[in-house]
């Protein structure tokens, strides 16, 4: 047997892009682990990570160019030539250009999001505004809110000097596994940590303070906490005074959220919010971890996560060592990622029912009713699609997108897999996997690395960035950075930072940028806050603007979805919260790997066992899980870490996909974000 | 002379990333596997908290005392207990006996349990799991009196 050669790379599987060691023999892909020598990690990877050869070499992966040739979601394919499929692609997207616009072509993108300033060349060269990404549902609406508050990028707490950190609703141990190190050091350092989570997991577990709220109530808690402040003088007068805007209203506001009324909304007892306050308040500096997507997977999720990030404004941990720092590490400049802009001049999809988002751009349209505007052909007829990694199950009630994926005139998925949404498309192409390809990743601490090919892209899979390349040509289209193909884009990015391309791949740790930006903090003394106002706003003027078109409100308003959704509950009396992250799934993409499939019986719904009592359902039980929106059958199992009333389900199963629950007009006004960790339904034992 | 393995179950998160590193060191892609760490189940009643570990072999050799046949032993080299497997006469009395209960019989009687991964070793690298730990949960001791 020959030796194995280790090939330093990068896991693709989910968001962090772990740097990994591959082992190769012969070729093949036989072994991975964490990167030994990599500077900003401990070396390790996650269950996902390692489960990596079952993942790459996949039977489901698509390997050839493949067309249609039954009906429209028949999933009958037959193996063209890329060349074929290259020309099928431009015939048709230049067809629906000239007929209907530019704009009725949708640009989309799902995981991983390497490649995203590529496809929006794309896009911009097409001419089309819509160009859209799975973050329709993630981040980005933790990111908006982020964004009205204080008119910049979401930014992390300062870790190396921070006293004391709240965790508001992260369950790292498990969502990132890389970082269970960090935080474990974090405890040894003697940070306070307060947690805020509806269920006891592993990481609240670990709190000094846990605050196990209902679920969708962050609001109500995170006002109860600015209360106290208020009431027992705990605020940053002088920094409120110069540097905010709004407090007085939001002073006023806060004042009928005593702990008392919070304990009764929110589930905690008003001690401990008084405790948590406190703590915040006065043994400073403090910090808030923010999370992707659970706050804002509710329908008053923008305004709750504003609620809790206000509390950094009035305690003065706003861009303070140690607090929130939005210039707190070592950078070193780069281009495409966040660099290229969407065209904006005409109307995007989402844009009229979710104006903030485009006001406050994040450089991509707002694609939550995408199946509406197909099947409606409004605000316009939209007829292509050229999709990287379409997963119909990323929305609610997912079946309605699929069913409105087969009505379009053409539809493009550049996958990894031949998935279930793949199955709807004319034209399904092979992507290879990181470990089939190169790259530049840039790393945080200003660290640039260079991830290898590791194997052979498998069958006639192709890197991302060469297939949007190639179709720009055959369209005729231009991009000069695109255009000087993927070795120089490479080089492109890298350029501002004074590195090469060259000297990067003969440095496999990875490199610092040669020029780099040294941490700042206290910037508010010398620069406006990017808003409307100019200072931080607890009550936002942007969200104001829509006060009578939309009915925004400018304070960081708590409304109660239990109230709210008009839903009877005595027809469905449990909430339902989907998609809490576990340690093996990421979406529905790693269902069909079967170590890590095994690990659990699927799809699992987890209910406190007062409820099983309550319900005649046992462990084990096959169950029927119905909301307003339709039923889906799982396996029952009792965990007592959540609370009694609350079912836990695991979202993006063919086999029972919780995201059929949502019904698909459940969203957050404001982001569009559906109320995924926060929906209804009732739970029966289905008899066998 | 022998090896320990040790595993801190309250350092453990259940994050699997063990579970499938021990897959991932000895199996191929297109195979199913059975990975030397387990999964166990703790519930904390009063304290409202559960989570699963991932228990493993410590090689404390109580399988070895009871194995009938002898074929159970502790290797030389770095302390491991190993399974001759084609000597296993499938009695199951190692399972028995075992303090953790990661021995494992498959449908045919054969008998699994973990390696320590002593290819690893030879080549000077850590067991998968002890790798693979992003808390430190387990570790690898060469040299114990037994």
């Amino acid at each position: 047997m020959s030796e194995c050669r280790i090939v330093k790379t990068t896991c693709g599987i989910c968001g962090p892009c772990c740097p990994v060691d591959a082992y190769v023999r012969d070729g093949v892909l036989v072994s991975v682990e964490g990167s030994s020598d990599s500077v900003m990690q401990t070396g390790n990877l996650c269950a996902k990570g390692f489960a990596a050869k079952q993942y790459v070499y996949n039977g489901e992966r698509v390997l050839y160019p493949m067309k249609r040739v039954g009906k429209k979601g028949e999933g009958k394919f037959e193996r063209i030539s890329w060349d074929e499929a290259y020309d099928l692609i431009a015939e048709n997207l230049l067809r629906v250009k000239e007929v209907y616009g530019a704009k009725a072509t949708v640009f989309y993108t799902g995981y991983p999001k390497w490649y995203r300033p590529a496809l929006l060349r794309l896009a911009n060269a097409y001419g089309s505004p819509n160009f859209c990404t799975e973050s329709s549902t993630c981040f980005q609406a933790a990111a908006l809110a982020w964004r009205l508050v204080y008119g910049n990028h979401i930014c992390q707490p300062d870790m190396g000097r921070v006293k004391t950190l709240v965790l508001w609703s992260s369950n790292l141990h498990h969502s990132n596994t890389a970082m269970s190190g960090m935080y474990r050091g974090l405890k040894e350092r003697g940070v306070c940590i307060i947690d805020v989570d509806p269920r006891n997991t592993v990481t609240a577990r670990e709190a000094d303070v846990h605050l196990q709220i209902r679920p969708g109530t962050d609001g109500a808690l995170a006002l109860a906490i600015g209360q106290v402040m208020i009431e027992e003088g705990l605020t940053d007068v002088e920094f409120i005074e110069r540097y905010v805007y709004g407090f007085e209203e939001y002073a006023a506001y806060v004042k009928s959220f005593t702990p008392e009324r919070a304990a009764d909304i929110t589930g905690v007892e008003a001690e401990k919010i008084r405790e948590a306050a406190r703590l915040f308040a006065k043994n400073k500096p403090s910090g808030i971890m923010f999370s992707a997507s659970p706050v804002v997977h509710h329908i008053n999720g923008v305004q709750n996560y504003r609620a809790v990030f206000s509390l950094l404004a009035i305690t003065g941990n706003y861009d303070v060592e140690g607090g929130n720092c939005p210039k707190g590490g070592v950078t070193s400049p780069c281009n495409e990622f966040n660099k290229v802009r969407r065209l904006d001049k005409q109307e995007a999809i989402g844009q009229t029912e979710f104006p903030v988002w485009f006001d406050l751009s994040c450089d991509e349209a707002q694609c939550i009713k995408l199946a509406d505007y197909i099947l409606d052909e409004n605000p316009y007829p939209l007829k292509a699609l050229f999709a990287m990694g379409m997963n119909h199950r990323m929305w609610p009630q997912p079946e309605h997108l699929q069913r409105a994926l087969e009505h379009l005139d053409f539809f493009v998925n550049v996958e990894l897999f031949m998935s279930e949404s793949s199955k709807a498309a004319d034209l399904v192409l092979p992507a290879c996997t990181s470990y089939e390809r190169e790259q530049v990743h840039r790393l945080k601490g200003g660290r640039f690395l260079f991830s290898n090919r590791a194997i052979e892209p498998l069958g006639e899979s192709k890197n991302d960035i060469e297939i949007i390349t190639e179709v720009l040509r055959r369209m005729k289209l231009h991009d000069e950075v695109l255009e000087q193909g993927y070795e120089q884009y490479m080089q492109y990015i890298l350029a501002p930072s004074g590195l090469t391309l060259k000297e990067l791949k003969e440095h496999p740790a990875g490199m610092q940028g040669r020029n780099l930006t040294e941490p700042s903090t206290r910037n508010f003394e010398h620069e406006l806050f990017n808003t409307p106002s100019g200072k931080i706003e607890l009550k936002s003027l942007v969200l104001e603007r829509y006060r009578g078109s939309h009915g925004y409100e400018g304070l960081p308003v708590f409304q109660d979805f239990r109230e709210n959704a008009g839903i009877d509950r005595e027809q469905f009396p449990l909430i339902l919260s989907t998609g809490c992250r576990k340690p093996q799934f990421f979406h529905a993409r790693l269902y069909r790997v079967e170590w890590l499939k095994d690990l659990e019986q699927a799809p699992l719904v987890e209910i406190h066992p007062e409820d099983g009592n309550k319900y005649g359902i046992g462990e084990g039980d096959v169950v029927k899980i119905t909301s307003p929106s339709g039923s889906v059958t799982g396996i029952a199992e009792y965990n007592i870490s959540g609370a009694e009333g609350v079912a836990y389900m695991y979202h993006g199963s063919g086999a029972g996909d919780a995201n059929k629950l949502i019904r698909k007009e459940y969203v957050d006004p404001i982001s569009g974000f559906p109320g995924f960790k926060g929906y209804f339904c009732r739970i029966e034992k289905v008899e066998e | 002379m022998g090896c320990q393995f040790q595993f801190d179950e309250q350092k453990c998160t259940g994050c699997y990333a063990c579970h499938i590193a021990c897959l991932d060191a000895h199996y191929g892609p297109d195979e199913k596997g059975v990975s030397c760490r387990t999964i166990k189940k703790i519930i904390k009643q009063k304290e409202g908290f559960q989570k699963n570990v991932c228990p493993g072999c410590v090689h404390c050799g109580a399988c070895i005392e009871v194995c009938p046949i002898h074929a159970i032993y502790r290797e030389a080299k770095h302390g491991l207990v190993l399974v001759d497997r084609e000597k296993c006469s499938g009695c199951k009395l190692c399972e028995h006996v075992c303090p953790v209960h990661v021995i494992h019989f498959d449908e045919e009687g054969n008998m699994s349990k973990c390696d320590g991964c002593g290819q690893r070793l030879k080549e000077g690298r850590e067991p998968a799991c002890v790798r693979a730990c992003p808390v430190h949960a387990i570790s690898y001791q060469r040299e114990v009196l037994l």
